[in-house]
């Protein structure tokens, strides 16, 4: 069948007006697919022109002065929650700040194991299983857990906010010491007198084989026990083992809490929540199992402790650990209650809002901990501030309605009105909800058992900027009169 | 002189005994180095300060020599409770 159209034949008609074109309908034949393509002389030869023509161009000026950008960070390599997570397992992490050998900084060492060094980008990139993988992971997860509450607890416009450790003045920086290593226990503490963390490794227990299980491997042990570190810098006298039961319970949630938003921090992490869990923080995930190698090795397929549990006061006795628990599940349910109700997969993506309303649960904890009484702090007390601080924030009134709801069903404070299971009604926020089940007066905490509980930076001006780091922190610290005078916890105390 | 060793506390709250030594099974020189240890566990409780940390491994130390005392230690690493980890490292190999 003879194809006609309008459009290679053009005819060209010269009239008095100029030129006409006509367009004479032609026969259409298909059009060859070939696409020319320059050949690769062409190619070649164009390369060399551009280059020797490119040569000759001046460069183009630069507006002056140009602050040269200081590159401080270094990469490392560290198990995002420990080697039996395979969910997401080792991956590759940023510190932004300077980390010099050891690895340290200005605020934490490394000791106990040969220093380590940074390769010639300046990275601490060791293999697994080793004593020098150990301390850069462990020098990783403190810094990364410290930096989570600078973050959280600046200012705009203000310097970094420095979170010092107890027993940091004006006149002392000294910095925390951690040892990844520190000896055969099935344990991980933070010392105030040693002004310390120290993590043990241990034989798995049961029939052969009995691997080695290093604590310091797992992220939740590490943010857990710098945790403790950071609330003693915050609350010095929560610690001391005359507070009550709950007071102690507050200290042990810290820690874990403070595990689950560090991995919350991490937008990695956040993704393989998501897609763990289809975007259900009630289903199972390695977010709210805590401590899993160390669980495992006890026979716990849920982790040493569990963040999503149903516990309430009246069921967990005075033990810390077990005290914890409550604090920590009814935390969480709000994290997943706030976040269902702020999801909208259509419009943005859930890893984003879990991100977004896990940075915000995390400073309204915070908010409301430093709020808190000084001494013998209830799980109430903390409660109501969250309530009170979240109706200043502006934020919704449902997220009100989940906090009043998730802490009367811990038994931790008593609703003068009924709950509202779809968080629409709003609560009052001047009122303070009553405590439910109170700590026995004078009765004392249990902490026994319980159910389960660069190149070398030395030569190329890096310590020296050490130095400035630490002297800034002393002028923070000698800025923060306030802030000190609040701190003043030196009593001693047992615990 | 028997020396019965329990361990508590800590990150994970566990609970465990450690086990008993009976110097008397012992032979005479191991027997006086445990006794010696037990000793100077005794007087660094008199003289220890408190130590203040968190999950902080608690030992219990009771020692039967025709009396009973039983000693509560919190070991935060420190060289205040060298003479108690000496004491719990023998017991535990001896036991």
């Amino acid at each position: 069948m003879e194809a006609r159209g309008y459009v290679h034949a053009l005819v060209d008609e010269g009239s008095a007006n100029g030129r006409t074109v006509v367009l004479e309908p032609v026969d259409v034949r298909p059009l060859s697919l070939k696409v020319p393509t320059p050949t690769a002389e062409y190619r070649s030869q164009r390369k060399l022109m551009r280059a020797a023509v490119g040569a000759a161009v001046p460069p183009i000026p630069q507006p002056l002065p140009v602050p040269v950008p200081v590159v401080r960070g270094s990469r490392v390599l560290i198990w995002k929650q420990d080697p039996t997570v395979g969910e997401i397992g080792i991956r590759k992490a940023y510190l932004p700040g300077l980390t010099l050998s050891g690895p340290k900084d200005s605020r934490i060492v490394i000791q106990g194991l040969p220093a380590v060094n940074a390769n010639a980008l300046g990275d601490f990139i060791e293999t697994p299983g080793t004593d020098a993988f150990d301390a850069v992971h462990t020098y990783a997860i403190v810094r990364s857990t410290l930096t989570l509450f600078q973050r959280a607890l600046s200012k705009p416009g203000s310097p970094v906010a420095p979170v010092p450790w107890q027993w940091n003045s004006a006149t002392n920086a000294v910095p925390l010491k951690v040892l990844p290593h520190a000896s055969n226990m099935m344990n991980a503490f933070y010392s105030r007198n040693q002004q310390a963390l120290q993590f043990g490794f241990f034989n798995r227990p049961g029939p052969p084989p009995n691997p080695l299980v290093f604590t310091c491997r797992s992220l939740d042990i590490v943010a857990h026990e710098t945790g403790h570190a950071i609330l003693d810098g915050l609350k010095p006298n929560w610690i001391l083992a005359n507070n009550p039961p709950q007071t102690g319970g507050l200290h042990e949630s810290f820690g874990d809490l403070t595990a689950i938003f560090l991995a919350l921090s991490q937008l990695d992490q956040v993704e393989a929540v998501i897609a763990q869990t289809r975007a259900n923080l009630h289903d199972k995930t390695f977010l709210a199992d805590l401590a899993e190698q160390f669980g495992l090795a006890l026979g716990r397929p849920n982790g040493l402790r569990n963040a999503d549990n149903d516990f309430k006061l009246s069921q967990t006795g005075n033990e810390v650990h077990a005290i914890s628990q409550v604090f920590t599940g009814a935390i969480y349910d709000i994290l997943a209650d706030i976040f269902a109700a702020e999801r909208s997969s259509a419009r943005r993506d859930d890893a984003i809002v879990l991100y977004e309303v896990s940075q915000y649960l995390f400073g309204l904890v915070l908010r409301a901990i430093i709020a808190a009484p000084a001494t013998g702090a209830t799980y109430a007390s903390v409660a109501n501030q969250m309530l009170t601080i979240s109706a200043a924030d502006g934020k919704p009134a449902s997220y009100r309605t989940f906090i009043r709801n998730r802490f009367t069903l811990r038994e931790v404070i008593v609703s003068s009105t009924p709950l509202a299971a779809n968080g629409n009604s709003d609560v009052d926020s001047a009122a303070a909800f009553a405590p439910g089940v109170e700590d026995e007066p004078g009765v004392e905490q249990n902490r026994s058992s319980c159910c389960g509980t660069m190149q070398s930076a030395e030569f190329n001006g890096a310590e020296a900027a050490l130095e400035d780091e630490i002297a800034e922190f002393l002028k923070a610290l000698a800025a923060d009169g306030d802030a000190g005078k609040t701190r003043s916890g030196k009593s001693k105390g047992n615990r | 002189m028997r020396i019965s060793v329990k361990r508590g506390g800590g990150f994970a709250g566990l609970t465990e005994d450690l086990g008993t030594v009976d110097t008397a099974q012992l032979d005479p020189a191991t027997a006086q180095q445990v006794e010696q240890a037990a000793g100077s566990l005794a007087a660094a409780a008199s003289s220890g300060g408190a130590a203040i940390g968190a999950d902080l491994p608690r030992y219990e130390i009771t020692i039967s020599d025709g009396s009973e005392q039983t000693i509560a230690f919190d070991d935060d690493g420190g060289p205040e409770t060298a003479p108690l980890r000496e004491l719990v490292q023998r017991v535990a190999e001896l036991a």
